[in-house]
């Protein structure tokens, strides 16, 4: 019971993380029609940007700071360089963002160097919350899930009661439409882009200081929420925060868990050996396969329900 | 640019079909002068020789996909990477007389059966989908198959990989395969083989329906064809080729490891790709070249030759889509076809500034890498044979000043260049268009 309550919750703070970067990263896909690689650079600068501040001004600077600048440099880059090659068709898009994800993985390295950087949890939350029996669940984890919450509420409400988040909404599925109504559609883009950057970043700055702030950080959780959005459905939003907490749990869970094939026939009689065929893959545990499962899980809806839990479309 | 583009599309079958009979004459020529390579070059040079032939197919395997049937793949190295491993444990399996004893020269027969094999197994889930999604799923197996590269080590070899020897079994046609100069002959004879058949293939009736498929997916779909059975024979076609490449490594290398079934391997080759340029048979092999240049020589001689990789991607994504080989066909067609005045000048005096706008951003990074890197008292960095010091106030002035000038000039200079090009490109649109219609 211990276990399964702090896993959850556990599992509950990786997956709204993992929503605070799924949701931009299927706006924009949705929007734009492009995949965004560089959507988990953003990320990782914003944990990079976010340590640098906070060893000036402290963590709290840095969790503001971090996101405004990035969303700066987010708009950016789509105005001064996705634009230009928004010509050449969706694919150039994609190459634009990859290339640009393949430099902000050397930058990073030339300006704060190889190795992970020490950012620190700010005092005020470096404690146990509360602990249940044995176990003790962080302060911080909660305060994680507090701001993903309060951040992604307010980009509910800008969504669906503003002016601007109606033309964000309509854009979304008729671009041309819109733009014959009247409405600058590029700024649309760009403020999409922008605040996609900036979500990316609050997410880096607050998951970088609890898990590691280094130049792989990008590439390990990039393809995690990759993964998220087509199990939950390209495009949609509410498909991408069930995957999301859906993935989060289950990774979070899947490595506290040791029993494998092997063991689970064992307790039902069958004892295995090493020279029984594909022993090697029976007796590997949950735990191993962890880093699998996501994977595996994304052929599967693939292959079973194309369009992903909650998409609309192909 | 882009108008031109569109016409090349239309008009590829035309030209190509024409340029057909000319290039047969340069077939030749090539084949007789990569003959002639291991007497001229020291064997280092042969080993960047042989490493770029086997990129040659790799890239040209994976064109098949992106170039050709106008999808974008993360994961090719997996069927690379996992056929590099299939002949390994085969070559180590004929070594001990098992497996048909077959000798080594046939072993790129084994990969291209595991690269068939496992483009029937992936490319079942990925064909079915287009675009972006296709893109994702074929990130996500090659993450998938990866991830477990280093779980299941009987067949990976864990870490370290797995090791063979292509020295077995006495010698074939008087070949014994050990020498550098041997392998090369037997790379070159399997890298000539694939590419002429890929080359074939663009003409065969599947070849042609992928290029439908690529320029209108509707049509295509429209006039009967089914474009997930394209894509999936497409893609198992693709996959041949890429398990040769990766049989062909591992013969070479004589190891195979976790780090060829990685998605690093697979962006690697989608940049080299590109870089190459994606809308000419020839594209991939001048990417192939280029890039296994960087990667190979470049590496040894600049610390940050990665951002510099990245940046040049980037570069030319965003100025010259369709690469490489797209800028020399366009230049080809406006030397042959434009009249304007002044063309080259202008094109030389944009040159100019341009390279010595790129050399004081090399300086520049270069100085900026070896601050951040190496730690100590070690502050001088060798960059185009010159000495910089990371201290001194003066060296960054300089450099920085180089990047700044030198840009400031490219900017001025494109101008007239551009207005002229635009004119140019114009003239070759009409001319190509009258080419076609009579």
């Amino acid at each position: 019971m211990e276990f399964a309550i702090i896993n959850l919750l556990n599992g509950l703070s990786y997956g709204m993380l993992l929503f605070m970067l799924a949701a931009g990263l299927t706006l924009i896909f949705s929007m734009m029609g492009v995949l965004n690689f560089a959507h988990v650079s953003f990320y990782m600068l914003g944990a990079y940007v976010g340590y640098s501040v906070s060893l000036k001004f402290g963590f709290w600077a840095g969790l503001v700071i971090a996101p405004v600048l990035l969303g700066l440099l987010g708009a950016a880059v789509e105005r001064f360089g996705l634009r230009s090659v928004h010509q050449h068709g969706h694919i150039h898009e994609l190459l634009y963002t990859f290339g640009l994800a393949y430099v902000a993985t050397e930058l990073v390295q030339v300006i704060w160097g190889r190795a992970p950087v020490p950012y620190k949890l700010p005092a005020a939350l470096d404690q146990p919350l509360f602990t249940l029996f044995s176990t003790t669940f962080p302060m911080y984890r909660a305060f994680m899930i507090l701001v993903a919450v309060g951040m992604l509420g307010a980009c509910f409400a800008v969504l669906k009661y503003t002016r601007i988040g109606l033309v964000i909404q309509a854009a979304l599925t008729y671009p041309t439409m819109v733009e014959s109504l009247g409405h600058d559609v590029p700024r649309v883009f760009m403020l999409v882009f922008g605040g996609g950057s900036a979500l990316a970043a609050l997410a880096g700055a607050l998951g970088g200081s609890i898990f590691s702030t280094d130049p792989s950080m990008a590439y390990t959780i990039g393809s995690i929420v990759f993964v998220v959005i087509v199990i939950g459905g390209l495009g949609s939003l509410a498909g991408a925060f069930v995957a999301s907490l859906l993935i989060g749990v289950v990774q979070t869970t899947a490595v506290a868990v040791d029993q494998s094939m092997a063991s689970l026939l064992a307790a039902v009689g069958f004892d295995l050996s090493p020279s029984t065929p594909g022993y090697a893959l029976l007796s590997t545990s949950v735990a191993q396969l962890a880093p699998l499962l996501p994977y595996i899980a994304m052929i599967l809806i693939l292959t079973f329900r194309p369009r992903g839990l909650l998409g609309t479309r192909i | 640019m882009n108008v031109l583009a569109n016409v090349a599309a239309e008009s590829l079958a035309g030209l190509e079909l024409k340029r057909r009979r000319k290039l047969r004459g340069g077939w030749i020529v090539a084949t007789l002068l990569l003959l002639a390579v291991p007497w001229g070059l020291n064997s280092t040079a042969l080993a960047v020789v042989c490493q770029i032939c086997i990129a040659i197919v790799f890239a040209l395997s994976y064109n098949v996909l992106l170039g050709q049937t106008g999808v974008l793949s993360f994961g090719h190295s997996l069927y690379a990477g996992c056929a590099g491993f299939f002949t390994a444990h085969a070559m180590n399996l004929a070594a001990k007389g098992q497996f048909l004893a077959l000798p080594v020269a046939f072993m790129p027969l084994v990969g291209a059966v595991a690269g068939a094999a496992l483009g029937i197994v992936f490319g079942y889930v990925a064909s079915r989908r287009h675009g972006m999604p296709f893109a994702m799923i074929t990130l996500g197996t090659v993450e998938l198959v990866h991830a477990a590269s280093l779980m299941f080590n009987g067949f990976f070899g864990g870490e370290s990989g797995v090791t063979t020897n292509r020295v077995y079994g006495g010698t074939f046609a008087g070949l014994s395969f050990g020498p550098q100069s041997q392998v090369y002959y037997l790379i070159l004879a399997w890298g000539a083989l694939s590419a002429f058949l890929m080359y074939w293939y663009r003409f065969t009736p599947l070849g042609r329906m992928s290029f439908a498929l690529r320029d209108n997916p509707a049509r295509t779909e429209f006039i009967g064809y089914d474009s997930n059975k394209i894509r999936y024979l497409s893609m198992i076609v693709s996959c041949i080729f890429a398990g040769i490449a990766g049989s062909l490594a591992a013969i070479n290398f004589e190891i195979v490891t976790h780090e060829s079934v990685s998605v690093s391997a697979a962006s690697l080759i989608l940049v080299y790709t590109f870089i190459g340029g994606t809308t000419l048979f020839y594209g991939p092999i001048i990417g192939a070249i280029i890039g296994t240049l960087f990667t190979g020589v470049a590496s040894g001689i600049f610390a940050a030759w990665y951002l510099y990789l990245g940046v040049f991607f980037i570069a030319i994504v965003v100025w010259a889509p369709t690469g490489i080989a797209g800028l020399i066909d366009a230049a080809v067609l406006v030397w042959k076809h434009s009249t304007v005045r002044g063309l080259w000048a202008a094109l030389g005096l944009a040159f100019l500034p341009a390279v010595s706008g790129v050399a004081g951003f090399v300086l520049l990074t270069e100085m900026l890498y070896h601050r951040t890197f190496i730690v100590g008292s070690d502050t001088g960095v060798m960059v185009f044979g010159i000495t910089a010091d990371t201290n001194s106030v003066m060296h960054w002035t300089i450099a920085a000043g180089l990047v700044a000038v030198s840009g400031a000039l490219f900017l001025i200079a494109r101008r007239p260049f551009r207005a002229k090009w635009g004119l140019a490109q114009e003239q070759v649109t009409a001319a190509v268009r009258e080419g076609v219609s009579s």
